[in-house]
């Protein structure tokens, strides 16, 4: 008992907790350890400077343009795909383009996963955290203001278009028709059956088109 | 009526057998003899030559979509993010070691 009390006396001094702070020299990085990892991200950097631009422009259009989640996105990516990178998930040789897309989609579509299941409110969460918490009850996406903003200052009837386009549809147009991924490639990054790529495609391009239709008709043009 | 416009005023049905064909077809991964009956059928089908018509317009118009797009977005990270991209780089490599 009084070995307990002894331990436990010891264990808030002031002195001892300053000491617990100190790295223990068997868990310090051995010096081949912290070199290899300094050569790993020279080589990540590398990888980094291929692909920045590819990967901030297609998260932009992913997030229909809004700057700041686009940004956020990316760097997201870049991170994950360090930890990728340093657990050698990334071949050398292999297509970089195609591996970060993957990583990104994935970030992408758990985004909006989540989105639509925070929306998705209680009536206990309703009450103990008021209704301006509820996502549901906000602005339809087409209708809050940034989108609104983005969607007023296009000319181009196609990215009105695309941006109304369903999630799931949008994102396969966006991979093959926009990126140019065959449907095999795309069907990977999303784990989908080809097949399934492909019908969702078919249906986009169905869409797509009547919008376009519509328009040219709005316009008096057929 | 212009050249636009009429191409435009194209109808997307196909025959429902030959969906898959036209879009193959449309995207240049149609080879064979597959290539070969889709090109006879279309010859003498009026629905399924406006809907490849119609594909192939949609993807110039989405490519040309992307050439503009690009021409205008910005190309890099900001400074901010790519400071905290940064850190988060240095604190994967803690866990690491």
């Amino acid at each position: 008992m009084q070995h307990e009390i002894g331990k436990y006396t010891r264990s808030v001094l002031p002195t001892d907790l300053h000491r617990s702070k100190q790295p223990d020299p068997r868990l310090a990085p051995r010096p081949d350890d912290v070199t290899e990892i300094a050569r790993r991200r020279g080589d990540y950097r590398r990888l980094i400077a291929t692909q920045e631009t590819f990967l901030l422009r297609a998260a932009l259009r992913l997030c229909r343009s809004h700057l700041e989640d686009a940004q956020d996105l990316t760097q997201e990516t870049l991170v994950r795909g360090y930890e990728a990178f340093l657990e050698g998930r990334f071949t050398e040789g292999s297509n970089a383009r195609a591996w970060f897309m993957r990583i990104l989609l994935n970030l992408f579509l758990n985004t909006q996963r989540r989105r639509k299941w925070d929306a998705k409110v209680d009536v206990d969460s309703l009450i103990s955290e008021g209704i301006s918490h509820c996502v549901a009850l906000h602005a339809a996406p087409r209708d809050r203001p940034d989108t609104a903003l983005w969607m007023a200052a296009l000319d181009e009837p196609l990215e009105k278009a695309l941006a109304a386009l369903p999630e799931d549809l949008r994102v396969c147009t966006y991979l093959v028709d926009i990126e140019e991924f065959t449907y095999a490639e795309a069907a990977i990054m999303l784990a989908l059956p080809v097949g399934t790529v492909r019908s969702r495609l078919w249906r986009a391009r169905r869409i797509l088109h009547a919008h376009l239709f519509q328009y040219a008709k709005g316009q008096r043009r057929v | 009526m212009t050249d636009d416009s009429r191409r435009q005023n194209v109808e997307f049905k196909p025959c429902r057998h030959m969906e898959r064909w036209v879009d193959a077809l449309a995207n240049g991964s149609l080879i064979g003899v597959a290539r070969w009956y889709t090109q006879i059928h279309i010859a003498g089908c009026r629905q399924c030559r406006a809907t490849l018509e119609a594909l192939l317009r949609l993807h110039e118009r989405l490519q040309s979509f992307r050439a503009i797009s690009d021409a205008t977005l910005p190309s890099t990270l900001t400074l901010e993010k790519r400071f905290t991209l940064e850190n988060a780089l240095d604190e994967v490599e803690k866990k690491r070691l």
